[in-house]
């Protein structure tokens, strides 16, 4: 589901992806890597650095994507510091070709893979094919339903939930609106980080109690669907005081029905994830604010993973990454770290 | 009686738990056992169609899900399919992945390891494989989808291990079952065994121990319970009561018996049993008081003649008579008895002397001399009574009574109508008697009897008008024995029917012979016993002789005296006149010696009186019996009767006879009795002077 998030912003992202991604070759080394505690433990006479270079295949889901393709940039990094020959394979939404591409990275005895699959379902195959064929496994992101990896890199949804809610607690107190009422336009809450991200939210809102309005899930997760269940929200609780979105998929459809009930100055709007645009928007207090996960972070950190396992090295089973919140008081300070870390330009 | 039951029978309760306790057993292990099969044959169907819906459903999911590369969906919807017990495997060949594997197929599903646990089936495991072999049953499905293209095959395996567990629950279930009901149903049956059968069984098991000494429970046995107890329990009362009743009623029968076995059931006299009994007592008695004891022996004369022509119910009612003035005259302490027939015995006690009897000998004489009259007959009855004296005669009962016997064949020979005193004299004559009773019988069977003929004559004239036949006995030992030795005892003993039948047999013949002989034989006369005449068959055998003999019947003249006749006058008559009839003569012999009534005389169909030699002994001198003679002479004629006299010895007597007009002599006078041949040699002659 991840995937029909970014297909969403893909034809405006990846025109600002081609720009950015000759600018910038190198990361910043200051990254947070929070909860990212890693064992690390010499392995005597292995080195990543070879005679000959280990392969390493990263299937993604779709490289077409920006998320996948700043996650795989990340991936790539890494490969190219740690001095691994990485093959990128873009399923591009196909799930046949997911699985081609899985059978020609074994027969092409590479030395692991990383893959972003299509679905945690899709990935017990790739997991089922790869211990087949002896070949370690790191899943960046999506997650898996069963099977044996090395380690599984994600972002700690929850928390970044959190975080952003406590902030939005802290705006709506400073602005004594902390009467009013917090709808959310949620992501399906079947999905595990749907379930994270509410939970992180409301307990900020408890804390702050700060009373909710409606959670609305989306379905077809298009602009017009933000904007009617916005709407909706916005007429049935005149003390509504700010609205979360779980996703940065359709924002201009919440900002629109602000917009159109006039209540631009009484209604704030939070988002998760991040758009180009957002670099604007945020400054401008247009959106409040969003919290940001970190794609090419996790695809660095995935073939780290990789890297200490092939070297013998303790792997931590589960990598969650931080979620930057990001507001208008510290977009300013934290905008390398987006541009690198979420937005990879 | 006691009644020891063996050791090894069982009791019923033992009995009918084994019953029970097999019957439900075998029933209940039946049951478990057709319910056992029917289950398992139901979870085996449930399995297989089961199965199939598993699949059918799985069929329509995967194929969406292998045309989608899908296979971890499969995976997970084959696993939740999986989770029935019995399901051992799913697996599914998915064409798809293997052409993107470059093989035929792909092979993906589930499997259970040995802990039953659901694992991930791997093609290339050979446990896998042989696990799959041993699956119990197994289904296979081919996966098309809408445009016909065949994406794989699933297939199911079934492990008879989770239908064996079931069925190891369900055996133990009905085994628990078995054994709850079992036991519920024997504890059931027992309890309603014990309270509606054996406790009132043991009930009357109770009553029926306290029984008398004959067995039979002293009360009633309790009616209570079921209907089949209660209808015991009636039966086994009235049986009691009954056996009871019966019993009563036995002590009574067996006192009647008793009372029969020594009493006459005519008289209500004793017995000879209780007699001997009593007289046993009485010697006793007498033993001890130094008294005596007179046994009287007391026989009615002519009471055979009586009964046999007046019938035993006159006989029996003449006995009754004498019973009763019997009884009157004794005194109580006497003991009356009848022996048998016409023999009565009395025993009487406390005599000082033997001869203290005769007092009552003579009363008992005298008052059954007395006459009878029974249903219109005047009937004159006499006794001859027999005495012996204990202990002077004998001390044993047994000789007492034999010696009083004795005395009474003493008393009969003695004429009758009196008593005798025994006495050892008498012992011979009696043993003579026996000899002579065996003789008599050899006699008639080897006929050493002779007939003698006795010519009777026309005293006027001289001829022979006919003759008597005379019966002589030609004893092998004793020689010719006179017919007064004979006759008497032939009376007694019945013996006198085939003499007399031999006799006229003889005579008979005889006259026939002379007839051929062209002799003048006259009328032969036959004395003629009454009991012939009382013979059913008389007057066929007597026509059965004529023919035989070819005798005419106008040769013979029957004798009959007048004392039988006038036994049972009426149905003398009645035989007398059929005997007429056949034109044989009649006449009466011994006439005057009974008591002939007139009014019977002039009925009878006879021809001829015949004056009884004692009348003609002391002719002519004894008036009396001059009187006598005239008088039957007198009678003769006026009933138009011929007349003659017998015992003719002198020619006074055969002159004073013809004289007065009776002129047929029989007699010494002329000849004695001789045989056949002298006879004839006379008869040739026609006269005899």
């Amino acid at each position: 589901m991840r995937q029909n998030e970014v297909i969403v912003s893909r034809t405006l992202f990846s025109t600002l992806l081609i720009i950015l991604l000759t600018m910038f070759s190198s990361c910043s080394e200051n990254r947070e890597t929070k909860n990212t505690e890693v064992v690390t433990k010499e392995t005597p006479g292995a080195t990543p650095k070879t005679q000959t270079k280990k392969k390493i295949a990263y299937i993604v889901t779709d490289g077409r994507i920006p998320f996948w393709a700043i996650m795989g940039r990340g991936v790539q990094r890494s490969a190219d510091s740690l001095g691994y020959e990485l093959d990128i394979y873009s399923a591009e939404n196909s799930a046949k070709k997911e699985l081609e591409l899985t059978v020609k990275a074994i027969k092409d005895e590479v030395s692991g893979i990383i893959v972003s699959p299509s679905t945690s379902s899709a990935c017990v195959t790739i997991l089922k094919l790869a211990k087949g064929a002896n070949i370690p496994v790191v899943i960046s992101d999506i997650g898996t339903d069963s099977g044996e990896y090395v380690s599984y890199i994600s972002s700690n949804n929850r928390e970044g939930a959190y975080e952003i809610g406590r902030l939005l607690a802290k705006k709506m107190v400073d602005l004594g609106w902390n009467n009013g009422r917090v709808g959310i336009v949620a992501i399906p809450q079947k999905r595990l980080n749907g379930q994270a991200r509410t939970a992180g939210f409301m307990q900020a809102m408890d804390e702050a109690k700060i009373k909710g309005a409606d959670i609305k899930q989306l379905v077809i997760w298009s602009e017009e669907e933000t904007y009617n269940f916005c709407r909706e929200m916005i007429e049935s609780y005149p003390d509504l005081r700010a609205i979360w979105l779980q996703t940065s998929n359709g924002y201009n459809g919440a900002l629109r029905a602000i917009a159109q009930s006039g209540k631009q100055d009484t209604i704030l709007l939070m988002a998760f994830d991040a758009e180009p645009e957002f670099l604007d928007l945020i400054p401008k207090g247009i959106l409040a604010g969003s919290a940001m996960q970190q794609p090419y972070l996790m695809g660095e950190e995935a073939l780290k993973a990789m890297d200490r396992y092939l070297s013998g090295k303790d792997v931590q089973k589960s990598i969650q990454l931080p979620i930057l919140s990001i507001s208008t008081e510290n977009i300013a300070e934290k905008l390398p770290t987006i541009k690198r870390d979420v937005l990879g330009i | 009686m006691e009644f020891k039951y063996n050791a090894h029978e069982r009791s019923l309760y033992v009995t009918l738990g084994i019953i029970i306790v097999l019957t439900v057993t075998i029933i209940m292990s039946i049951h478990t056992t057709f319910s056992y099969l029917h289950t398992k044959n139901k979870i085996l169907q449930e399995i297989k169609q089961s199965s199939k819906e598993t699949v059918v459903s799985l069929q329509k999911n995967v194929t969406n899900l292998i045309k989608s590369y899908s296979i971890n969906e499969y995976d997970k919807l084959i696993f939740n399919a999986m989770q029935r017990k019995d399901n051992f495997a799913i697996i599914v060949e998915d064409y798809n992945m293997g052409k993107i594997l470059g093989e035929k197929s792909f092979f993906s599903g589930k499997i259970r390891d040995a802990q039953w646990n659901i694992v991930d089936y791997d093609s290339k495991n050979s446990e896998h494989g042989r696990a799959l072999k041993k699956c119990y049953y197994s289904d296979k499905y081919e996966i098309i989808s809408d445009t016909g293209s065949h994406l794989g095959t699933i297939s199911i395996y079934i492990s008879d291990n989770v239908m064996n567990e079931e069925l190891n629950k369900i055996i133990i279930g009905s085994v628990i079952n078995l054994f709850a009901i079992s036991l519920l149903l024997i504890l059931s049956l027992f309890i309603t065994i014990r309270f509606f059968v054996l406790k009132p069984l043991s009930d009357i098991i109770e009553v029926i121990k306290n029984h008398d000494d004959d067995g039979i429970p002293v009360d009633l046995i309790p009616t209570h319970g079921s209907k089949e107890i209660f209808l015991l329990s009636s039966t086994m009362n009235h049986m009691i009561i009954s056996i009871k009743n019966s019993r009563v009623a036995f002590k009574e029968q067996k006192s009647a018996m008793h009372y029969q076995a020594n009493h006459d059931a005519l008289t209500g006299l004793a017995n000879r049993i209780l007699f001997n009994e009593r007289l046993e007592q009485s010697m006793m008695k007498a033993k001890n008081k130094s008294s005596k004891v007179a046994l009287f022996f007391i026989d009615l004369d002519h009471f055979k003649g009586i009964n046999d022509s007046l019938g035993h119910d006159v006989g029996d009612k003449i006995l009754k008579v004498v019973t009763q003035r019997l009884s009157k005259i004794i005194q109580k302490k006497d003991a009356l008895a009848r022996l048998g027939g016409d023999e009565f015995a009395i025993i009487v006690e406390d005599l000082r002397h033997g001869q203290d009897a005769s007092l009552l000998a003579n009363k008992i004489v005298k008052l059954l001399a007395q006459p009878i009259t029974i249903d219109e007959h005047v009937l004159y009855i006499s006794s001859s009574i027999g005495i012996s004296i204990y202990p002077n005669d004998g001390i044993s009962s047994g000789n007492l009574i034999k010696y009083a016997d004795a005395a009474m064949y003493k008393a009969k020979d003695e004429g009758r109508n009196n008593f005798q005193y025994y006495s050892s004299e008498m012992t011979e004559l009696a043993f003579e008697r026996v000899v002579m009773d065996t003789s008599l019988r050899e006699a008639l069977k080897n006929e050493d009897f002779i007939v003698y003929y006795q010519p009777q004559v026309n005293g006027e004239s001289g001829e022979i008008t006919g003759m008597e036949a005379l019966v002589r006995w030609k004893h092998p030992t004793m020689g010719l024995v006179p017919p007064s030795k004979f006759i008497p005892l032939a009376e007694e003993t019945g013996m006198i029917i085939q003499l007399d039948q031999y006799v006229m047999r003889c005579g008979m013949k005889q006259m026939v012979q002379w007839h051929n002989q062209k002799l003048k034989h006259g009328v032969l006369a036959l004395n003629l016993a009454i009991k012939q005449l009382n013979q059913k068959d008389f007057i066929p055998m007597l026509k059965r002789m004529f023919e035989e003999t070819k005798c005419k019947p106008e040769w013979i003249e029957l004798e009959v005296t007048e004392g039988q006749i006038m036994t049972n006058p009426d149905e003398a008559i009645k035989i007398l006149k059929q005997i007429n009839e056949m034109g044989i003569k009649l006449a009466v012999d011994d006439f005057g010696t009974g008591y002939s009534s007139l009014s019977y005389l002039k009925r009878l169909p006879i021809d001829k009186l015949k004056i009884d030699q004692s009348f003609i002994r002391d002719l002519p001198d004894d008036e009396e019996d001059a009187a006598i003679t005239k008088a039957v002479i007198a009678l003769s004629k006026s009933l138009n009767l011929r007349v003659i006299a017998e015992g003719v010895e002198t020619q006074e007597q055969k002159e004073f006879l013809v004289q007065n007009g009776c002129k047929h002599i029989q007699g010494y006078l002329y000849a004695k009795p001789m045989t056949a041949s002298e006879m004839g040699e006379i008869l040739k002659n026609g006269f005899i002077s």
